[in-house]
């Protein structure tokens, strides 16, 4: 009842100060909006670029073999690196490091159903391929496991375009599909997804099959790269190293020489993307509470002319004997309430525009800008602390004012 | 109650230093009722707001029922207003957007009252000064005399064993002054000091105990009978 009261004066203390109270509010609430709304739009689209980089295949790295830069037990520089299947499998075996590996051997070739003819991407790949690459595989279906691998089998999983593209919206699992003449079995069919990347194509035009079936079918005799995740992510650089030594010593050039194998690694890029959202974050977060920070010059001035204004009541209080500390907590509080109140307008403000812009096509390439607990909760410390700082000085001087001069005041 | 050795209180208006009080001394027992007399200018509301612990002696000793006044700090200070002393002020000091009620109950918030004790408590006092249907009231609702009743009662909320009233009188007409000093006789009758500043001859009259100052300084102190 009390704090009411004490709101309800507030404001009638304030309409003698209306032009100035208003554009003080409106001040803070433009900065509690610039740092709602940009650091939403940030998480919108920081989400969004994870959740693609995620779809292609989290804390990953792709190695393809390369050409050697320098020489190495008496070969030469300029050698072309030719990684075999069973080097992959060795890196498997000799680096505790890595968590899961998976041979790719590619090719580009023709998928027949009925009459339908479609060129996709053929990777031949391990079960491991699957976790590594995220590929989601929609009800019912499954991705390739180790007797495929073992007995060689006809199985194929379809990306969700070459689905569409041979089976048009019929089932599909268990129906054949003829590819150089033989015919191959679907067992899934990948969940569409939206990948930040690609190499050889989109996953939504790939199909996988077992790399053994693959050498068989195609004749590989040496692998087109091959994709790793290392145990733990603190032991991905171990993991990288070893992979060079390993594979320097099986495929013959100097684990030092960085060239001999072209590394695509998304762990570096994860790492970066994250500093440099922060960076970005930073960046607008700080010019929004800029702008809060000069809204919060002027509560200050509001307060100090509220404090003047009231100089004769605290007199009075004074002399009833409300201690110092109180007085100081009266004129925080008013200030907290002043605060609140620019907030408040700046967070409607700002959840109404991401409610806004959800509704539009946006989402598709930024991402949907989400208020997240975690802007919540800076906002609300960073206006707690507006409010301390504005407060603190006109309260201190209310709270310093001597009785019997205050008490004189008009 | 009360005992002042050579207070003495000084305000430097730049370069020189003007002495307010010089060398009051003074002994005030329990409910006496005093009048402190003097013309504009003699130190009379300076020694009000040192006994009122408004103000701090720039030298001598201040003792106000067993507690060395001059060495306290600002919130013992406060605390001191709180719970031993009641102001009346001449022009009543009440809070202009709080009711009667709520004015009187001020002091008990500060004490850290409970709000129904405070309500029930400034409720009977306010019946007490014969304003118990005005409690929901505000100052500007409020003539003169009713305002400076509420102050009266505000001064007596936490039960203080002292009243210090500057000119009670001061802005009322000559009824509800006699009103007012006829309140503040009862109030020394009950055991409580009663100090009044005023220029008011029938309110100095029925004090029993004049103090009189002229230029900072105490030149009568006298006592009269009673009856």
């Amino acid at each position: 009842m009390d704090a009411l009261r004490g709101i309800i004066d507030l404001l009638r203390g304030l309409r003698q100060q209306k032009a100035r109270t208003a554009t003080t509010l409106l001040g803070l609430g433009w900065g509690t909006f610039s740092v709602i709304v940009l650091l939403a739009f940030g998480t919108g689209l920081e989400e969004h670029m994870h959740e693609q980089a995620v779809a292609f295949g989290e804390s990953i790295a792709l190695v393809w073999p390369s050409r050697t830069t320098m020489n190495f037990a008496g070969l030469g520089c300029g050698r072309r690196v030719n990684i075999e299947r069973e080097d992959v499998a060795a890196l498997a075996a000799q680096i505790p490091e890595l968590g899961r590996i998976s041979p790719e051997c590619i090719a580009w070739d023709q998928l027949q159903v009925g009459t339908k003819i479609l060129r996709a991407t053929i990777s031949g790949v391990a079960p491991a391929y699957g976790a590594l690459r995220t590929w989601r595989i929609e009800p019912g279906g499954r991705f390739l496991n180790e007797r495929d691998i073992e007995d060689r089998r006809r199985v194929i999983v379809l990306g969700n375009r070459v689905r569409t593209g041979l089976f048009g919206r019929d089932p599909v699992l268990g129906r054949t599909v003829i590819l150089q003449g033989l015919p191959f079995t679907v067992v899934g069919v990948l969940s569409p997804k939206r990948q930040d990347s690609d190499y050889s194509g989109q996953d939504a035009d790939r199909i996988c099959m077992p790399v053994t079936t693959h050498e068989q079918v195609y004749g590989d005799r040496l692998v087109s790269n091959f994709v790793f995740r290392a145990r733990r992510a603190d032991l991905h650089p171990r993991a990288l190293r070893r992979v060079y030594e390993v594979l320097g010593r099986r495929c013959g050039f100097d684990p030092d020489d960085r060239q001999a194998l072209y590394v695509w690694d998304r762990l570096e890029d994860e790492r970066l993307r994250h500093y440099a959202f922060l960076g970005f974050e930073i960046m607008l977060a700080g010019s929004g509470i800029l702008t809060m920070l000069v809204g919060g010059v002027g509560i200050g001035n509001l307060m100090f002319i509220r404090v003047r204004q009231r100089t004769h009541e605290i007199g009075i209080q004074m002399a009833l004997g409300a201690r110092p500390g109180r007085i100081l907590r009266g004129v925080l509080a008013e200030t907290f309430v002043l605060v609140a109140m620019g907030g408040l307008v700046g967070f409607f403000l700002s959840w109404s525009v991401t409610m806004v812009v959800r509704l539009t096509p946006a989402p598709e390439t930024i991402g949907e800008p989400r208020i997240s607990p975690a802007v919540t909760v800076l906002t609300t410390l960073l206006l707690g602390s507006v409010a301390l700082l504005a407060g603190y000085f006109p309260a201190r001087r209310a709270a310093r004012l001597d009785p019997v001069r205050a008490l004189v005041e008009r | 109650m009360i005992h002042l050795r050579d207070v003495s209180k000084y305000y430097d208006m730049g370069p020189t230093r003007v002495g307010a009080l010089r060398d009051v001394s003074l002994e005030v027992s329990r409910a006496e009722y005093a009048a402190i007399l003097g013309p504009s200018g003699s130190g009379k509301s300076t020694l009000l707001h040192v006994l009122g612990c408004l103000d701090r002696p720039s030298a001598g000793d201040y003792t106000l029922d067993g507690l060395q006044v001059g060495s306290l700090d600002i919130p013992a200070l406060a605390e001191i207003r709180n719970r031993k002393i009641g102001f009346v002020f001449q022009r009543f000091h009440l809070m202009p957007r709080l009711t009667a009620l709520e004015n009187v109950a001020l002091p008990m918030r500060f004490a850290g009252v409970r709000p129904a004790e405070r309500e029930r408590r400034a409720g009977a006092l306010l019946d007490r000064v014969g304003l118990g249907d005005r409690r929901g009231h505000r100052p500007a609702e409020l003539s003169g005399g009713q305002q400076q009743r509420v102050a009266i009662a505000r001064a007596l909320a936490n039960e203080p064993p002292v009243i210090l009233a500057d000119e009670p009188t001061g802005n009322l007409d000559s009824q509800s002054g006699n009103e007012i000093i006829d309140l503040l006789e009862q109030l020394s009758a009950e055991g409580r000091t009663v100090l009044v500043v005023t220029h008011d001859e029938t309110l100095a009259r029925r004090a029993r105990r004049i103090i009189r100052l002229l230029d900072g300084k105490l030149v009568e102190d006298s006592t009269r009978e009673s009856g």
